[in-house]
């Protein structure tokens, strides 16, 4: 009897200890995951346009004064405009996918610019 | 069972010390022979890609194509030197591809020819991008055949393309004149047929050398003098025995009045650095790229100031950006 009472005590402290151990590293992993991909998005009046940032851990990464992919020097007409593109930028590198923008994101957030 | 277990974690153990107290001693070594120091600069973070066509105007580095092991890219992007950040802009015209040319005349950028492997074509069509208006014109194709893993570089007046891979190696050199917009054959280079080479332009003069033709690492060396438009051939980059400049996918850049070539392939991905003095004609070896060793990169150059961004290592694709400093000690903390 006393046996296996001893043996559930090995069996419990195992256990906290592998749960606890398991706890620990999965936080220290998560901690890191959030430390390497803090992206922030400002979004700025310039003249008469809007442009956005994208900030990586706090240095600026991009800056955007132009609409992404297409021709020529065309700015974002209103704030809403450049907070969606510049969102969608930061969910992509969120996702660790490549930052960029194409015509078909610019069309399916119905934002204005001349196919010259 | 359990002693397996021990048995072989040991080994791991042991493995790893070894491993560690072998890469310590080395790169200590080598702080001692070398000089320069590479910082690291605003990076794609996960984001990579190789074989990226690059050129710089000014301050602004300009990157666009490549490929990232599963899709050739079309996007075009500018890197401000001061404000260490990136810009997309309009997409390059033309279609997806890696290993283009580029060159410059006066501020206006030039990128063409290339490789699409969606189609398993070589390309020969060109396109002028205006940084001013931050739009593309399609240009009159490229006057050889279709390639990729050429050589790229302008003048005031006009730009060159020459050497690459069309099937096989090809050592011949075109000119493009942006005012009748046409290529014409220049003759002259005598140098070997190669393919992944690089140049840099001091002054008026730029210096070809490296690429590799038929598994074979070429080591001829080049000049070509932008007034005359005359090669002619220098010694060789193998001349001196502790010299290992030949290599192929490769960058090269100028800082103040002196060519360096960096990282590139030798039998493998390398980091290696070496700088040409035009003076003396001699080759130093410099500090290593400070990060994983790799080939096909960009590099963005304004004859002060250097920049060597994305490549791969294998398989490994990458997305970082260092920036050169030739004179300063290296320092392992800002990598």
């Amino acid at each position: 009897m006393k046996r296996i009472y001893s043996y559930i005590t090995v069996f419990v402290v195992i256990s906290i200890v592998t749960i606890l151990f398991y706890n620990l590293q999965n936080s220290t992993i998560d901690k890191k995951d959030v430390n390497e991909t803090v992206y922030s998005l400002k979004v700025k009046e310039k003249d008469s346009f809007w442009i956005y940032e994208v900030y990586n851990n706090g240095a600026l990464f991009i800056s955007q004064e132009y609409i992404p992919a297409v021709k020529g020097k065309q700015v974002f007409k209103t704030k809403l405009d450049a907070e969606k593109i510049g969102k969608l930028v930061v969910n992509k590198l969120e996702k660790k996918m490549f930052p960029k923008i194409n015509k078909d994101d610019l069309n399916k957030n119905n934002i204005y610019y001349n196919s010259i | 069972m359990k002693k397996m277990n021990n048995k072989s974690i040991l080994r791991f153990l042991f493995l790893g010390a070894i491993l560690t107290m072998s890469y310590s001693c080395s790169s200590d070594d080598d702080s001692d022979d070398t000089v320069g120091n590479w910082v690291k600069k605003s990076t794609f973070n996960e984001e990579a890609r190789s074989s990226s066509t690059a050129f710089t105007i000014g301050n602004i580095g300009y990157m666009g194509t490549g490929y990232d092991g599963d899709d050739y890219y079309d996007d075009f992007w500018s890197y401000n030197m001061d404000t260490n950040s990136w810009q997309q802009l309009s997409d390059f015209p033309g279609e997806v591809r890696s290993a283009g040319v580029s060159f410059v005349i006066n501020n206006d950028g030039y990128i063409g020819t290339g490789y699409n492997g969606d189609t398993n074509e070589e390309l020969a069509d060109f396109y002028k991008y205006n940084a001013s208006t931050n739009s593309w014109t399609q240009i009159a194709d490229f006057g050889g055949s279709a390639r990729y893993g050429a050589v790229g570089f302008g003048s005031t007046t006009a730009g060159y393309v020459g050497t690459g891979f069309d099937g096989s190696d090809k050592k011949d050199f075109w000119k493009y004149d942006p005012t009748s917009d046409s290529w014409t054959e220049v003759y002259g280079f005598g140098g070997d047929k190669r393919k992944d080479g690089v140049t840099f332009t001091i002054d008026n003069n730029v210096y070809l050398g490296t690429g590799i033709s038929n598994g074979v690492y070429e080591t001829d060396f080049w000049v070509f003098n932008l007034d005359t438009e005359v090669w002619s051939q220098l010694e060789d980059i193998d001349e001196d025995d502790d010299d290992y400049v030949f290599r192929s996918n490769a960058v090269a850049f100028t800082i103040n009045g002196k060519g360096y070539v960096a990282c590139g392939d030798y039998g493998g991905s390398t980091d290696t650095v070496y700088e040409y003095n035009p003076a003396t004609e001699v080759w130093k070896e410099k500090t290593e790229f400070e990060l994983y060793a790799r080939r096909d990169a960009v590099s963005f150059n304004n004859g002060e100031r250097a920049f060597v961004a994305l490549g791969r290592n294998g398989t490994l694709y990458l997305d970082d950006n260092m920036e050169f400093f030739p004179t300063q000690e290296q320092d392992d903390d800002d990598n």
